[in-house]
């Protein structure tokens, strides 16, 4: 008999109980991260937030982020300064980003996109039908100030616009889960996405789907919302799938 | 019969919310009061704020679940930083163990940026001068659930210094009806001024619905009995000064 107190043989089920891997978290920090530094989406030699503030903000300890840390410097994606003034800050890509996305292409099967593309599609076109039967006229307005509004072409600019009118279509379609999985497909997706589409998709086509969502949203039209939002999709992935085939043929 | 149980529970209903409404309104008048004091002087700063203590008592308390309590500075205002903001959280049903500061991204270079000074929360309060309700919305700021919002304008003198405010999610209104509430026999769908619902009895309109078919907003003040758009009928009450009515379907399904 098994003494009293006594823990189940390990032996088959070591696996479960293998010591949560720490390194993946700062591995996991480091890319979220390290993407934005390397697409160029952070501004050269902008600080970054002290540890504490980035160990709160991913929610993982300060030696995480420490870690982490260490990685990007190692990387060259920043420079760390000591001292008065001190503290970490951006290298950005002399390139804008180009090799990273390219690298990133590279790695990334069509597949993988073609599923991407189809679970990004699947989640904004839902928002959009969702959100044609149950906007109020509050949401109506915000969303077409969104959709009117001219991202620029530098920086985070496209990145944020585009993020927020997807952020606020899904809180229109009065859906939690839909929400969060929104922002989770932004963190995942986002910098891949609007690099590329900056380079081969065209932000007057994006600004036009915006304004047809918004538009069908008002008009109380769901089928029309959700066409649209996935057509918007299709061309985002669309300009994802231009820049692979150059990634392929340039290697 | 039916009809007079039925508007019996919709008064009842109808206290519920009014107490809540005057708690919430004394809690956040209280906060106000707190951060006008602490930022009366000429430059103030970040640091005059210190408005921990109190945000974190009120997400202690356990008579009204909170789920965010802070202060929202309009631009500008504080010398040492453009934007800014302080917002504690919780989880309602963990309470203060669960507390934590918003981290939220107020350097406008960032890309996590999002320019909180054109969401209605703030502007709202910011344009009317009063105490303003948000909502029901899917709060993707702060909670990621459906949540009331109320913010009041923070003034020295004449000058708009920010917002104040709490956040209190659909699902704690709802719990904090109680029995009322869940041993209801009519149909009973509390709404705000869009008809947008907050908590319901009715299973054909859940939190986050709009009771399609009501006339503009006269209706929440003029007489006018408004209809869904099903073609039943509502009886209404409005709760005092709150944006908030208890519709009452007059057939049960």
């Amino acid at each position: 008999m098994m003494p009293s107190g006594a823990s189940i043989r390990l032996g088959p089920y070591a696996a479960v109980f293998a010591p949560i891997d720490a390194e993946r978290r700062a591995d996991a920090v480091a890319r979220r991260l390290g993407d934005s530094i390397a697409f160029g989406l952070l501004p050269d030699a902008s600080p970054l937030p002290a540890e504490s503030d980035l160990a709160e903000r991913f929610g993982v300890a300060t030696v995480t982020v420490r870690e982490a840390l260490r990685v990007l410097r190692s990387a060259g994606l920043i420079s760390t300064r000591r001292g008065r003034g001190g503290g970490s800050f951006v290298c950005a890509p002399a390139d804008g980003g180009h090799a990273a996305l390219m690298e990133r292409l590279r790695h990334t099967s069509i597949g993988e996109w073609r599923d991407l593309a189809d679970h990004y599609a699947t989640v904004s076109g839902g928002c959009a039908r969702l959100a044609a039967g149950r906007a109020d006229d509050v949401d109506i307005l915000r969303l077409e100030v969104l959709a009117g509004r001219e991202p620029s072409t530098a920086g985070p600019g496209i990145q944020r616009l585009e993020a927020q009118f997807h952020l606020d279509l899904a809180a229109t379609a009065q859906s939690a889960r839909l929400t969060r999985e929104e922002m989770a497909l932004q963190a995942e997706l986002g910098p891949v996405l609007w690099l590329a589409h900056s380079r081969e998709g065209s932000l007057e086509q994006a600004g036009a789907r915006h304004g047809a969502i918004a538009r069908a949203v008002r008009e109380g039209l769901p089928e029309v919302a959700r066409a649209e939002a996935e057509a918007h999709v299709g061309e985002l992935f669309g300009a994802v799938r231009r820049m692979v085939v150059k990634a392929r043929r340039s290697r | 019969m039916s009809t007079r149980t039925d508007d019996r529970e919709a008064q009842a209903l109808r206290a519920r919310i009014e107490l809540l409404g005057s708690w919430v309104e004394a809690t956040v008048g209280a906060l106000a009061d707190h951060v006008a004091r602490q930022l009366s002087g000429a430059t103030p700063r970040r640091g005059d704020l210190d408005i921990e203590p109190h945000c974190r008592a009120l997400l202690e308390q356990r008579e009204v679940p909170l789920a965010g309590a802070g202060f929202v500075a309009e631009r500008g205002v504080l010398r040492d930083a453009p934007y800014w903001l302080e917002w504690w959280t919780a989880d309602p049903e963990i309470g203060i163990e669960s507390c934590r500061r918003l981290a939220a991204d107020t350097d406008p270079e960032s890309v996590g940026f999002r320019d909180y000074t054109e969401l209605p929360w703030f502007v709202t309060p910011r344009t009317t001068g009063a105490i303003q309700m948000t909502g029901p919305y899917v709060d993707y700021v702060c909670t990621d659930e459906h949540a009331l919002t109320v913010t009041q304008p923070v003034m020295a003198r004449t000058a708009f210094l920010g917002v104040v405010g709490v956040d209190v999610l659909a699902a704690t209104v709802e719990r904090l009806l109680g029995a009322d509430f869940d041993a209801a026999e009519g149909r009973h769908v509390i709404v705000n001024r869009v008809g947008r619902v907050v908590a319901s009895t009715d299973l054909e309109h859940v939190v986050g619905d709009l009771v399609r078919g009501l006339p503009d907003s006269a209706w929440f003040t003029g007489r006018r009995r408004p209809r869904d758009g099903d073609g039943s009928t509502w009886r209404f009450l409005t709760c005092g000064e709150l944006p908030l009515a208890v519709l009452t379907a007059t057939t049960r399904r």
